[in-house]
């Protein structure tokens, strides 16, 4: 064999023993895959054995973390996002490009499981975060409460995600953001709204101006951007908050969203937004309370003092009878949140054995593969007051884990002793069977009903209508000439609300329109005329010239739109930053394992067990078992044939009929009875093992021999190789009585015992025998 | 352990069910009981049954024995004996009865696990007594329906009439006499026998008859004479 051949099949040879000496194993998530206990000791095993479970966790989480950063850096990509709109408008610096570099960089060094090397002070803190929790060369997430080799066993795992999550937490936690108070942040929520209320209004109009801006609206335009970017507006100020580095430096982490609360829970004052009571209710309740007890101080008897008494409890518990379901609501999800985030540690699996005795092995769960030296199995008998041991492993928080029991007595004999008892009461002729078989066919059916998608119909937008010259009015025709600058002013103009002075101003001092400056005959603003075919002109010219004006101060409102559009939520959906954290270690295990003791019964008994898993409502019922309850016997009484190894001749004499009437048996078969006395613990019948218990099968025999017992006398060993079936040998003693005898008479007998030889037997219990004698004839 | 004692039990249970070689212990004897008397009558061989027959210790003990079993219908006895008799003991059947008006007896020396006794009764020599005598000729021939008159005295056997003897007897067909059970003496026998006109006789043949016991004359001892 070729040497390297040879090292393979070594290699192989002990990575398989790697792979076969795993006597304990866990998945991820802490369920216990394998456990194979000796001595009622858990197998050693060290932090190491789940360096590949933590770097794969360490994995998933850097995963998670990529496609956040991945989803921001796509916010931050496109030009036509709002949310990259709104960033460039506030973020100062870092810019948003900027964050977006570093943002790449992280995720490169996430992706390729390094340090990175972010170098914004706004965000370096995040590379000792990462080398610390979230690489495969961090310390490992996962520790056992002790190295094994005891009963019990404890796997903790650590959350790296929320370990990172709290780190990063604390090193950005930033005064300005988490003194902000609730009521600091409804007036955010409020004015901001308010704002963006009035900017939609005025947008809305400018829509619905198609174009056409009014001076009137182009007023309010101008006085709503003036008004709300004024330096000590709620809305500046919002910009200015936003363009802290807590935004940038949680922006990523939200994949690409602005939160004033990057955690999913928040303070008590926050909390105290969403009233706990109504108090409406309330206070009519103590109201009703009090007149209540007025009544009975004033009008009722000795005899109602207890009712008296129940009514005083309740005074003034008003607010608590209507307590609302928002608050509590709330400070459930809140305190759900918390245990979620700020949860370092928690207990995957508390894993546990009895610490001595038998016990057997399964598991609420699929997919456990488990033995124990000293396995219990499920059906073997047990002795009365005993117990059978279970171990349930796997049982997820929150369910129990028992054993259901129904017992039924029984008859308290081996399986051989109740097969001889069938044999021996069998009679007659089975007769055949015949067998139907039917076909149940199930069908299925089932549909498959597709949704189409209806396209709704995208309604699209109507197109702006080009600003039409109106024909003007004409003017009284008594007057023959008209000032056409006015009348573009008052006619055109004003009835539109379109006239901008400083706009017209400019417009009309141009030098083609120099003609429009001077009074006109009325007659020559005939349609079609150079005057109207100018004025419309005109009419255009500043149209544009309008919008050219307008159009910042529209801008300005589209911008602060956006702004608002994008500010409010961060505010409206905000909840308060905790000023501190803290890390929460879980100790109620996500599984634990439970050990289950069987009922004991002093009667035999058959038992049928079925482990169950109890969560609320809910019961799963595990594989159940059968097994049986006896006794043990000191004592047990048999019959049966018993051989004589020797030949040996009993002689009697008696005196019949006046004569000397000699009888010699040689007799080597023979019926006995017996008396056996069981060894150890006593024999235990319903333990159907061949040979079992070496001491329990033992037992000392002392039979008699059928008929005339005191004639023959056997003394031995016994062995019950199948409980009730009695292999027996030893000694055969027989009485031989001495005889002297003269002239047809017995002078002198003597009563005498001898050793006739070694004798073997085969005996069972004696009402079976006698079962099964009955079917032999009687003479 | 266990199981290597396990497997010995097992083990002698299997041997000891091997067959083995009987040794069977022949506790009895057995045998069958036969007539012969050709002096009162000619039976050789009968078989004779039910009969008491005795089984005794050899040990020189002809007053006791152990116990007596009947024979069948055929003669034939058997006894068993307790397994506490050595091989070597020895024992004697016996058979003394009066069959008729004769004492007759029988005895043989058995060993334990005999089977082929052959016990011949015969008259037996105690309690009785007798005679038997043959009447011949000269020549040796049989003298068929003789005379024979018993005379207690000499005299009178002398004297040779009839009406002096104490008892007659005569010859069977083959010339063979006798008498039992008599006093016991001296006797004097006198021979006739007349054919036609010949007389055979013989005078004063003197017997001594003992208390007890058989006497069997010589066949020749009595011949008769022609006289005339």
């Amino acid at each position: 064999m070729k040497f390297s051949t040879l090292f393979y099949c070594i290699f192989l040879c002990f990575f398989s023993v790697q792979l076969m000496s795993q006597d304990i194993l866990f998945d991820k998530k802490g369920k216990l895959l394998t456990l194979n206990t000796k001595d009622n000791k858990i197998p050693a095993f060290t932090s190491t054995d789940f360096n590949a479970m933590s770097n794969a966790e360490k994995q998933k989480v850097r995963e998670i973390i990529i496609e956040k950063i991945a989803d921001a850096i796509t916010k931050l990509s496109t030009t036509d996002n709002k949310v990259n709109a709104l960033l460039k408008e506030i973020w100062t610096r870092p810019t948003p490009d900027e964050i977006k570099k570093e943002l790449e960089k992280l995720k490169l060094a996430l992706e390729t499981d390094a340090v990175p090397a972010l170098t914004d002070p706004a965000l370096t803190p995040i590379n000792d975060l990462v080398k610390d929790h979230l690489l495969s060369t961090s310390p490992n997430i996962f520790a056992g409460s002790t190295g094994g080799n005891g009963p019990k066993l404890s796997i903790i795992k650590k959350d790296a995600f929320n370990d990172f999550i709290i780190s990063y937490y604390k090193a950005t936690i930033n005064g300005t953001i988490t003194q902000i108070t609730l009521s600091e942040l409804l007036d955010y929520t409020n004015i901001l709204a308010a704002y963006y209320k009035e900017g939609s209004d005025l947008s809305k109009k400018i829509y619905e101006a198609k174009g056409e801006v009014t001076i009137t609206l182009y007023k309010e335009i101008v006085n709503f951007t003036n008004k709300i970017e004024a330096g000590n507006t709620l809305f500046t100020k919002s910009k200015s908050l936003l363009n802290k580095d807590w935004f940038k430096q949680w922006f990523w982490i939200k994949g690409g969203e602005l939160q004033l609360n990057p955690l999913d829970f928040s303070t008590d004052e926050f909390l105290a937004k969403f009233p706990r009571y109504d108090l409406a209710k309330g206070e009519i309740f103590n109201a009703y309370i009090d007149a209540v007890i007025q009544k009975y101080m004033l009008y009722d008897t000795i005899g109602k003092v207890n009712d008296f008494k129940k009514i005083l409890a309740q005074r003034g518990t008003g607010n608590e009878q209507f307590e609302l379901a928002d608050r509590q609501n709330m400070i459930t999800a809140n305190n759900a949140g918390k245990k979620n985030q700020l949860t370092h540690s928690i207990v995957l699996n508390d894993v546990e054995i009895p610490a001595k005795g038998n016990f057997h092995t399964i598991s609420a769960s699929d997919g456990f593969t488990g033995t124990n030296n000293k396995e219990e199995v499920p059906t073997d008998p047990k002795r009365s007051g005993e117990i059978k041991t279970i171990v349930v492993h796997n049982v997820s928080r929150g369910s129990k884990a028992s054993i259901l029991e129904t017992s039924s007595p029984i008859k308290d004999q081996s399986k051989f002793q109740a097969d001889v008892d069938t044999i021996a009461g069998l009679i007659g002729v089975v007769a055949g069977y015949t067998t139907t078989f039917g076909a149940i066919s199930n069908a299925l059916s089932g549909f498959f009903s597709s949704q189409k998608n209806s396209n709704g119909i995208i309604e699209a937008g109507v197109p702006s209508t080009f600003l039409k010259i109106i024909p003007g009015a004409r003017t009284n025709a008594s007057i023959p000439y008209f000032n056409p600058e006015l009348y573009i002013i008052d006619s055109l103009l004003k009835k539109r609300d379109l006239y901008e002075p400083a706009v017209f101003s400019a417009q009309i001092r141009l030098p083609k329109y120099s003609s429009l400056r001077q009074i006109q005959p009325l007659s020559s603003l005939a349609p079609g005329s150079s005057l109207e075919t100018l004025i419309k002109e005109f009419v255009v010219n500043y149209n544009i010239a309008l919008k050219t004006h307008q159009e910042p101060a529209i801008k300005t409102l589209e911008k602060d739109s956006m702004l608002l559009a994008g500010i409010l939520p961060v505010f409206a959906n905000a909840t308060l930053p905790p000023k501190k954290i803290q890390s929460i270690d879980e100790k109620d295990p996500v599984y634990y394992s439970k050990i289950l003791k069987s009922k004991k019964y002093d009667e035999p008994s058959k038992v049928e067990a079925t482990p169950i898993i109890v969560k609320g409502t809910d019961t799963t019922k595990l594989d159940p078992f059968t097994f049986k309850v006896g006794k043990t016997y000191r004592f047990q009484v048999s019959a049966g044939l018993v051989y004589t190894t020797s030949n040996f001749i009993q002689s009697t004499a008696k005196e019949e009929g006046g004569k000397v009437v000699i009888e010699n048996t040689a007799q080597q078969f023979r019926l006995a009875v017996g008396l056996h006395i069981h060894l150890g613990k006593g024999l235990f019948l319903q333990d159907n093992r061949f040979a079992g218990n070496f001491l329990e099968r033992s037992s000392v025999y002392i039979g008699v021999g059928i008929p005339k017992p005191l004639e023959n006398v056997y003394v031995g060993y016994s062995y019950d190789f199948f409980p009730g079936l009695k292999t027996i040998a030893g000694a055969h003693i027989y009485r031989n009585d001495k005889y002297t005898i003269q002239n047809n008479s017995i002078t002198d007998r003597r009563t005498k015992y001898e050793f006739a030889g070694p004798f073997v037997a085969i005996q069972i219990d004696p009402a079976s025998l006698l079962k099964a004698l009955n079917f032999i004839p009687k003479k | 352990m266990k199981k290597i004692f396990l497997l010995s039990l097992i083990t002698i249970m299997i041997f000891s069910c091997k067959k083995q070689v009987e040794k069977q212990e022949k506790l009895f004897v057995r045998g069958r009981l036969f007539l012969t008397d050709t002096l009162t009558q000619n039976s050789i061989s009968v078989p004779l049954g039910n009969k008491i027959v005795q089984l005794a210790e050899n040990k020189g003990d002809s007053l006791n024995f152990l116990y007596s079993n009947s024979t069948d219908n055929d003669g034939y006895f058997v006894f068993n004996l307790l397994n506490s008799y050595e091989n070597n003991t020895g024992f004697v059947v016996r058979f003394k009865e009066k069959i008729g008006n004769y004492w007759y007896n029988a005895a043989d020396t058995v060993v334990k696990g005999q089977d082929n006794i052959v016990l011949q009764a015969q008259l037996s020599q105690a309690k009785q007594n007798g005679f038997f005598v043959y009447i011949k000729d000269s020549l040796g021939g049989g003298i068929p329906t003789a005379k024979i008159h018993i005379y207690n005295s000499l005299v009178l056997a002398t004297i040779n009439n009839p009406a002096g003897a104490v008892d007659s007897i005569t010859a069977n067909a083959t010339g063979k006499a006798f008498k039992m059970n008599i006093p016991p003496g001296n006797y004097y026998l006198n021979t006739k026998k007349v054919v036609d006109t010949f007389v055979f006789e013989r005078r004063m043949r003197q017997i001594s008859i003992p208390a007890e016991g058989i006497i069997l004359l010589n066949p020749d001892s009595i011949r008769v004479l022609r006289t005339r």
